[in-house]
């Protein structure tokens, strides 16, 4: 019987799993961190300036992925172009997102691509084959799989377990697509895709052909319509989650619609609502899809909004001279799961967000025994807790010294998971791979950790940890 | 300040990688942090942190500390003066600063050796200073009586930081609280100076105390009071006939007359820290408050108290020791049994950890309190062993809780 509460049942609060779908998940654990400098929908959608050069960088991919160019410097390629392809998967294309020549390819330590630049010229793209709305759905599946591998648009289709690129040869128990996110300033889906109804209609035909008769399971935030919950039909489930972040992210969806629990093979698919408009934008165009909503935010960017940029543009190039005084942290996607970036770099293939917030360098005499009023806090430990409500500048900081991990019992209420983090990371750290799986590492992506780095007074690195843990269980699976 | 934080960074390349003074770079930094908070930046996700670090967790609990700390300093003093028959003699003040002389070195010598220690290992180990002993220094002292002789206080902190922690790695790693692993080595080391009716109360002993005493607020001329015994109250319950009716016990003890509202307020003799019911419930809020403590834990410590005294109450009868009768409330502001379930029990690093086990482990550490102060008058006090009991078995309720959401796991698996 799902959700029996016992004394001994270790999260009380966590609801209970519903067999029944089509429903409204009230997600009860997690917390939304009080950050100032939301992007504001005031203005719309802005047009981007068009940079001179755009960049891709295969890193970025993960550090499993190992790249094989298809070009030189000096090449010319058109959009949609080959850049590389992974070696241990040679089907998988990356493509380029800009017309012009092949000028710069920048390696690292030990020969790793740190980026390949094309610098622009023109619009000239690769015709790929295109379908009207009504005939997508007439494809048959291996096609559909060949063309959107030879598209470069594959990659924007990942899966769980262990948060990759989706193997083309799998077939996925279920496909979830995302239309919300609850991550701190993000940006908000609905707003920023309103208008690509078309394209976000088309992606999900075509997702529904790659479930090959499993569900696709689209989740929105609860409350007020979009263009995401207008599509309908056969093999498609609408779903909405409330509450605060992790509810929004895809690990928590797929935890209480289709768990990935019982079996090692077990995986779904999934793809961000955004991830759905590429691909249905690739299928009605037949061209590699260039346009990105990506919003800016963040106390340390000036004009915060979101913007219309092309996929490979640089963050600098979208942010312009708007930025605050001061050393400013640019982050490619949000505060608790982004990457810091140059501004030089190109906003990440996955996000939708740049969030620029002050490094905070800054020593503070005796701060940690001072009363604390603007000292952000989850714990009630400075009297900032009794102004419930309140948003702060946050700074880089990491406000405290790396200890021993203190079992403080609060990790476990800002993970949406059934899992123990602490209990988790012991058994990481521990290298035990049988009572890793048993507490459910296969369940779990770094990001539904994130809060718990956030919170940890001794300032564990729980997202690093459990991203450990499921390399240590990916080699032990092959 | 910013001079202060200007001079510190000039001198910091000494301490780091390289420097003349790399090896005391554990010690520079606890000073270093202690007076600005660190600059150090996130590094990669989360770009932002919370402000709660180990220091500020600590203080905390330091904070809680402040009422049974003062409030130990004043019942010091009044009992010192009670012993005289000087309590109308003395102001408020005079009988608060007495208790401070007596008892300011033994909490001192606890910080000083206790930080030695704590230093050594960081610069042996090569880690920075751990804020964990901010905690045990104030609450080790408190746990002991006023008397106790210096040294002692210097090997049983010795004891509960090495022995207790360090071994193990340090806060964090160990598995049992170090103060009270710390007390229990004098308890059996030398129960002479910790236990028994002679030790409790501070009397004037120039040739044992000859700097302390001459600060004191005494007439020197008195002298004990007749009928002056010293003894606490659990003591006199354990000298309820059997069959009898403890409250009597407790109430007729001669010199002392034990009345509830005296064992909550706590001008009683006892520990330290540990007289006040009162004071440790203050320190309570602040634990609950601020989130540092656990409730769940304080709770069901409480509760399971007062159910096996209600359940001891139930079966007490005329062949069985009268002990067995005392009403459960009395049992709860009696000897260290407040103290510990609010200051002991909930030690993050010894305690339970997951919700499910924090009650279990809380209302075994009640229920095993008081079996042993009723079954065991050997040992009045129960709570210190009842707490370094549980604090081994915490791992294992831990397992049991753990075990269920492996197997919930493999329920929805199933389904």
């Amino acid at each position: 019987m799902p959700g029996r509460h016992t004394l001994l049942t270790a999260i009380p609060e966590i609801e209970s799993y519903p067999r029944s779908y089509m429903s409204t998940f009230s997600i009860k654990r997690g917390y939304n961190i009080p950050v100032q400098g939301e992007a504001n929908t005031a203005d719309g959608r802005l047009d981007a300036p068009r940079p001179a050069s755009y960049s891709v960088h295969p890193l970025e991919f993960g550090a499993k992925l190992k790249p094989r160019l298809k070009v030189e410097v000096g090449d010319a390629v058109k959009i949609g172009s080959p850049l590389f392809v992974d070696k241990a998967h040679p089907e998988v294309v990356f493509a380029s997102p800009a017309a012009g020549k092949v000028s710069d390819i920048k390696y690292g330590p030990r020969r790793v691509i740190e980026a390949i630049t094309i610098t622009a010229d023109g619009e000239d793209a690769v015709q790929f084959e295109n379908f009207r709305q009504g005939e997508i759905k007439n494809v048959a599946r291996q096609r559909l799989i060949d063309l959107l591998l030879n598209g470069g648009v594959w990659p924007y289709i990942r899966r769980r377990p262990f948060d990759e690129i989706a193997r083309s040869t799998e077939t996925p128990a279920s496909i979830f697509v995302n239309c919300m996110d609850t991550a701190p300033l993000a940006a908000d889906p609905a707003f920023a895709l309103k208008d690509k109804f078309a394209e976000f209609e088309a992606g999900i035909e075509a997702l529904k052909i790659l479930a090959d008769g499993k569900k696709v399971h689209i989740v929105t935030a609860h409350g007020g319509e979009s263009i995401f919950t207008k599509v309908q039909g056969q093999g498609v489930e609408q779903h909405t989650f409330k509450g605060k972040h992790p509810a929004g992210l895809v690990g928590t969806h797929i935890s209480r619609i289709d768990p990935l629990v019982g079996s090692q093979s077990k995986l779904v698919w999934y793809c961000n609502a955004r991830d759905v408009v590429m691909l249905g934008s690739f299928l009605l165009v037949g061209q590699y899809p260039t346009e990105k909503i990506v919003a800016v935010a963040g106390v340390g960017a000036t004009k915060r909004g979101y913007y219309r940029a092309r996929v490979g543009q640089s963050a600098e190039s979208i942010i312009g001279r708007n930025l605050a005084d001061g050393e400013q942290r640019i982050i490619s996607g949000n505060l608790l799961t982004g990457a810091k970036i140059r501004g030089d770099i190109a906003v990440g293939f996955y996000d939708d967000l740049i969030t620029v917030i002050p490094e905070g360098r800054e020593r503070h005499f005796i701060g940690w025994m001072l009363p604390g009023l603007s000292r952000w806090t989850y714990s009630r430990a400075f009297v900032s807790a009794m102004i419930p409500g309140r948003k702060y500048a946050m700074h880089t900081n990491k406000n405290g010294e790396k200890r021993s991990m203190v079992k403080t019992g609060d990790y476990a209420k800002v993970v949406a998971l059934d899992v123990l983090p602490d209990y988790l990371a012991k058994a990481i750290l521990s290298e035990d791979i049988e009572m890793m799986e048993q507490l459910g590492i296969l369940e779990c992506a770094p990001e539904d950790f994130a809060l718990c780095s956030y919170i940890c007074p001794s300032k564990t690195e729980f997202t690093e940890i459990i991203q450990q843990g499921l390399d240590l269980m990916q080699a032990e699976l092959v | 300040m910013k001079f202060l934080l200007k001079l510190l960074e000039k001198q910091d390349h000494l301490f780091h990688k390289g420097g003349k003074l790399e090896k005391l770079f554990p010690l520079w930094d606890a000073q270093s942090t202690f007076l600005f908070t660190p600059a150090e930046v996130t590094e990669k996700g989360p770009h932002v942190r919370d402000s709660i670090d180990l220091k500020r967790l600590m203080i905390t609990v330091v904070m809680a500390l402040i009422p049974p700390t003062l409030f130990s300093f004043y019942n010091t003093g009044y009992q010192m003066a009670l012993a005289y028959g000087e309590q109308d003699v003395l102001s408020f003040w005079q009988i608060f600063a007495n208790g401070a002389i007596a008892n300011l070195p033994i909490i001192l010598v606890s910080y000083a050796t206790g930080g030695l220690w704590e230093g050594l290992f960081a610069v042996i180990r090569r880690h920075k200073i751990s804020e964990g002993f901010l905690v045990t220094g104030l609450l080790f002292p408190l746990t002991l009586p006023s008397t106790i002789p210096l040294w002692q206080v210097a090997v049983g902190v010795s004891f509960g930081v090495v022995i207790g922690k360090e071994v193990f790695g340090g806060t964090g790693m160990n598995v049992m609280n170090p103060a009270l692993t710390g007390r229990v080595f004098l308890f059996f080391s030398f129960p002479a100076d910790i236990s028994g009716a002679k030790v409790w109360i501070r009397e004037f002993h120039p040739e044992r105390f000859p700097y302390l005493d001459g600060f004191m607020f005494h007439d020197a001329s008195r002298s004990l009071v007749d009928g002056y015994s010293g003894g606490t109250a659990l003591l006199a319950v354990a000298d309820t006939p059997v069959g009898g009716n403890p409250l009597a016990a407790l109430s007729n003890g001669g010199f002392a007359n034990f009345e509830f509202l005296d064992l909550f307020i706590g001008l009683v003799p006892g520990s330290m820290g540990e007289t006040s019911a009162l004071a440790c419930l203050l320190g309570a809020a602040i634990l609950i408050l601020t989130g540092v403590g656990s409730w769940q834990i304080m709770v069901s410590t409480l509760v399971g108290g007062f159910g096996m005294a209600y359940v001891l109450n139930l079966v007490a009868g005329p062949s069985l020791p009268g002990f067995l009768a005392l009403p459960p409330l009395y049992h709860l502001v009696m000897g260290g049994f407040m103290f510990g379930a609010v200051y002991m029990a909930t030690d993050p690093v010894s305690a339970a950890a997951t919700t499910g086990g924090k009650y279990i482990y809380g209302l075994l550490i009640g229920m095993l309190c008081i079996l042993i102060r009723v079954w065991n008058p050997a040992y009045p006090e129960g709570m210190m062993l009842a707490i370094l009991f549980m604090n081994i078995f915490a791992p294992l309720i831990d397992h049991f809780v753990m075990r269920r959401n492996i197997s919930r796991r493999l329920k929805r698996a199933a389904q």
